[in-house]
């Protein structure tokens, strides 16, 4: 479990179903490589890539044979988005989101790239995608609490006292996965335990309750996009911009609100990815320290909002967000003023480029 | 007779195919019962042969182990003898082995490698005590042999409190070797009068346990339940990781993706705001079940052979406002924060001896979370497992009638919508009111729910009395109480008895015996329903009352032991 698994590792445990091949599409940013693509290949060869090349776009990121795909560079961005392209980080990971938007695919399952296959304690390889699918195609439990775990998992179910009426849950609109090895601390923890590795496989698949907010990684992420999608923007970051490495979490926590707010699942847990590269901690702190300062006042915003009756889609829910946020946080910092409107900008640039979902509301497909 | 210990340890490897482990990867199988196997098998080389005086000696070694602190000045074969008791004792404890190892005697290494037995880091805390802890078992089946000798290595460090079920018949069965008190139906009626301890019957006797226990901790395990293995197939140190849990910071108001963060191994993880990760007071550990997992009727009926053999290696914290079903199968508390709102409440018309037959841990479940929501302690889940055991037929449950289950529907909105007001500070205030809420609340829907409200506010009466506060003495007697009994015995009760103690129409049991109250019997004697007084080993003075003579019903009288200047008066009698 130590190590991650090798391309032949997961051939052996790749199975020839490959679920949902024509209905998703994975989202990776990248400003390096795609060398990473090879361990995956068993599992994801027969799923569209969606390549967000970060940086230099005169540079050449050569994607691995076999894989069929669509990459973008920043001119590609600035070409498709137009003005509209200033809402699109520069120069972070943050830039994935524009993968989303471009996508016509109902999932999007997204991953960084110095992720790896992870072993489950018996040694063989986990394919992550197939247990994103398991949990985005099985219902979520947010309005109470299953001491077993994921109910709809092998082997378990509902316990005594939970009440029947709430058993068949709701539609799971995020699937948040965890990574072995490298664990995903922020720069002051990373600087007290430099040498610390996750080696706890966790068998567990949780539903996040209503009401609760979490810290989402980007990492190794899966979600309905036509249940969540708009709302799954990763924020201002990057050049230009005073803080990074809070992309993800920003995305996280409005994307719970919004699914607290219309009733959608989220879950955590499985399925793990073996996480390779530790980022330099002296680097990430210059990013996050703004971060670490102002989420003392986000959070509490986010714990407090309360989004009208009349938000039934979620566009609506993020434009009013969006709306909260310039009135409550754009007094901590201007950035939160031009947050708001990137914020906004993003709907305008997603309803442009995906016109039919602009009346989606809650599981409703267009 | 063999003269080397050595050889005949190497006919026991033999015999039982222990390998010494290389790389720890097959740790030490202390399961008592696989030990027991084998040293019974030892029994024909053991030179001392009980009894004889020697030998009583040795058990007596055994029982007063804690007290010891040095074995070196003992003859070799005698410490052998010593340890293969302490083994079979189940009393093999980390700091316990330590001693044997420090006599450096050859022999015991020799024994410690044969035996393949490892010193296992246990997660407990090194600031609890054991004498911090009891251990409560609701005894709902007479014979406790097998359930007391599998938690051995686990239990016998610790004070045990046993209640029977008042229900059941027979003779309870414990085997030796424990430091515990048996609590049975006349105790219970004793102590809260016969008409409450019907509140204590089935499942709900292990709160009486609770309810007695003066210690910081408690720990509650069904008795059908018994140690579990982990992944790796050490046994599970139930005790101690409900400890671990208890003694480390909960995190209620943000969800950490890595599940507890003060585990070895793990952190906050990013995103994660730095006020909030002292965390807060961990007032209850709940832990799960591997085989039979805690299913309701229908549940189980529909999945027969569904056994959970999921071993998940994570605790976490249940957030805030968040509900959940808490099972009493397997669950610790901190007794001096959260003691009153374990409670004996609600009861199913059709409860039974099974636990899918039964809510009332659930409903006091959702009590204790909404009351730690909102003086701000946390609740965590998760490890450590038990292995619960196949029993009863939960198709045959499903003919009574399914209150349990239809009673969860308006339960579970009721207690997510309640909010307690800021005034309530303390758990006991907490308890009141959610009582009251109930009554309002529920009380209309189902005689069951206003039944249930009402004894939470006697249970909260209870509690107040039992708890070891003694100068709270004279300030619980301004309550109103509708109880009928009033015990508070063998406590340091100091002060006076309060002048209208007898006044009270309802009280029928009083007893006070083994304080050291001091003062006068109150004089005005108005109420006559008194059934027994109890008022003997005390500190009292000034003379007995005449108006005892009164109490028709009165079949006890004890006054002894105190310091009454004039004789029994006359007409008592």
């Amino acid at each position: 479990m130590n190590e991650p698994a090798t391309a032949v590792e997961a051939a052996v445990a790749a199975s020839p179903l490959h679920q949902l091949k024509d209905e998703l599409d994975i989202v990776i940013p990248t400003i390096r490589n795609l060398d990473f693509l090879e361990m995956w290949r068993p599992f994801l060869q027969p799923y569209h890539l969606i390549i967000v090349q970060d940086g230099d776009p005169s540079k050449t990121i050569k994607v691995p044979n076999g894989f069929d795909y669509e990459l973008y560079n920043r001119n590609d961005i600035n070409r498709i988005l137009g003005p509209k392209a200033s809402c699109i980080s520069f120069k972070d990971s943050a830039c994935r989101c524009f993968g989303y938007m471009v996508s016509k695919k109902k999932y999007i399952f997204t991953i960084d790239d110095d992720c790896f296959v992870a072993k489950d304690p018996s040694g063989k390889a986990i394919n992550a995608l197939e247990q994103h699918i398991k949990n985005l195609l099985s219902p979520s439990t947010p309005f109470f609490f299953n001491t077993l775990y994921d109910p709809f998992a092998e082997g378990a179910d509902f316990v005594r006292g939970y009440p029947f009426s709430l058993r068949e849950g709701v539609s799971t609109a995020v699937s948040h996965g965890l990574w072995l090895n490298i664990p995903d601390y922020d720069a002051p923890t990373q600087l007290v335990k430099p040498l610390e590795r996750n080696t706890r496989f966790v068998d567990a698949v949780l539903t996040i309750p209503k009401g609760t907010l979490f810290p989402m990684c980007g990492m190794n992420l899966a979600f309905d996009r036509q249940l969540i999608g708009p709302a799954m923007y990763f924020g201002l970051m990057g050049e230009g911009q005073p803080i990074g490495r809070y992309d993800d979490m920003w995305a996280g926590w409005c994307i719970k609100v919004i699914c607290d707010h219309l009733g959608l699942g989220v879950k955590t847990g499985l399925p793990y990815i073996y996480h390779s590269k530790a980022s330099n901690p002296f680097v990430n702190l210059r990013k996050e320290y703004k971060g670490i300062y102002w989420q003392e006042d986000i959070i509490p915003f986010f714990q407090q909002v309360v989004l009208p009756k009349d938000c039934t889609t979620v566009q609506k829910c993020y434009i009013e967000l969006a709306k909260q946020v310039k009135e409550k946080l754009g007094k901590i910092d201007p950035y939160f003023d031009k947050l708001a409107d990137a914020m906004v900008t993003w709907i305008q640039a997603w309803d442009g480029l995906n016109p039919t979902s602009a009346s989606f509301s809650n599981g409703k497909t267009g | 007779m063999r003269s080397s210990n050595v050889l005949l340890f190497e006919d026991f490897k033999a015999k039982k195919n222990l390998s010494n482990t290389v790389d720890g990867e097959t740790a030490a199988d202390l399961s008592p019962s696989i030990l027991q196997k084998g040293i019974k098998n030892l029994d024909q080389f053991f030179f001392i042969t009980p009894p004889c005086l020697l030998s009583l000696t040795l058990d007596s070694a055994v029982h007063n182990l804690s007290n010891i602190t040095d074995l070196s000045p003992l003859p070799d074969h005698i410490l052998i003898e010593l340890f293969l008791r302490t083994l079979r004792a189940g009393k093999l404890t980390e700091r316990v082995l330590k001693l044997f190892i420090a006599t450096g005697k050859d022999e015991v290494f020799s024994l410690i490698q044969a035996l393949n037995i490892q010193v296992t880091v246990t997660p407990m805390s090194l600031s609890i005590k054991d004498d911090e802890i009891d251990i409560v078992i609701g005894a709902l089946r007479p014979d406790l042999t097998s359930f007391m000798n599998e938690w051995r290595p686990i239990f016998s460090r610790f004070h045990l409190i046993i209640v029977k079920d008042p229900d059941l018949k027979e003779e309870l069965k414990i085997p030796e070797g424990f430091n515990l008190d048996v609590y049975k139906k006349p105790d219970i009626d004793r102590v809260v009068g016969t008409s409450t301890s019907t509140i204590f019957s089935g499942y709900s006797c292990r709160y009486f346990g609770y309810l007695v226990s003066r210690k910081k901790y408690i720990i509650s395990v069904d008795d059908d339940c018994y140690p579990a293995k982990d992944n790796k197939g050490i046994l599970v140190d139930a005790v101690a990781q409900h400890i671990t849990n208890l003694t480390t910071p909960a995190t209620p108001f943000f969800f950490n993706t890595l599940y507890d963060p003060f585990t070895e191994g793990a952190d906050f993880v990013r995103g994660y705001p730095f006020s909030l990760r002292s965390g807060v007071q961990c007032a209850l550990s709940c832990g799960l079940w591997l085989n039979l997992a805690d299913y309701d009727a229908p549940t189980q009926a529909l999945k027969p052979e569904e056994r959970n053999s999921r071993y998940v290696d994570a605790v976490l914290t249940v957030p805030a406002r968040t509900l959940m079903p808490i099972s009493g199968i397997n669950i610790a508390f901190n007794r001096e924060v959260i003691g009153p709102a374990l409670l004996p409440s609600l009861r199913l018309g059709g409860e039974g001896k099974f636990r899918w037959e039964t809510m009332e841990d659930i409903w006091s479940g959702m009590c204790v979370k909404v009351v730690c929501d909102h003086l701000g302690l946390g609740v965590k889940t998760g490890m450590p497992y038990v292995w619960r055991n196949d029993r009863g037929d939960a198709i045959a449950s499903l003919r009574k009638e399914w209150e349990g289950v239809k009673l969860m529907e308006e339960v579970v909105p009721f207690f997510q919508s309640v909010r307690l007001p800021r005034k309530a500070t303390t758990t006991e205030d907490c308890v009141a009111e959610v009582a009251n809420v109930v009554k309002e609340q529920l009380g209309s829907i189902d005689p069951i729910f206003a039944r249930a409200a009402k004894a939470m506010v006697d249970w909260k009466l209870v509690y107040l009395w039992m708890s070891d506060d003694g100068n709270q003495f004279s300030r619980k007697f301004q309550q109103s109480f509708k109880f009928s009994a009033f015990g508070f015995v063998r406590n340091n009760l100091e002060g006076r008895i309060p002048s209208n103690l007898f006044t009270f129409e309802n009280l029928t049991y009083v007893h006070l015996f083994k304080n050291h109250l001091s003062g006068e019997i109150p004089k005005v004697i108005d109420a006559l329903n008194f059934v027994e007084v109890d008022l003997s080993q005390n500190n009292l003075t000034s003379e007995i009352p005449q108006r005892f003579s009164k109490l028709r019903y009165l079949n006890l009288l004890n006054l002894f032991s105190n310091q009454f200047t004039r004789e029994l008066p006359e007409s008592i009698g």
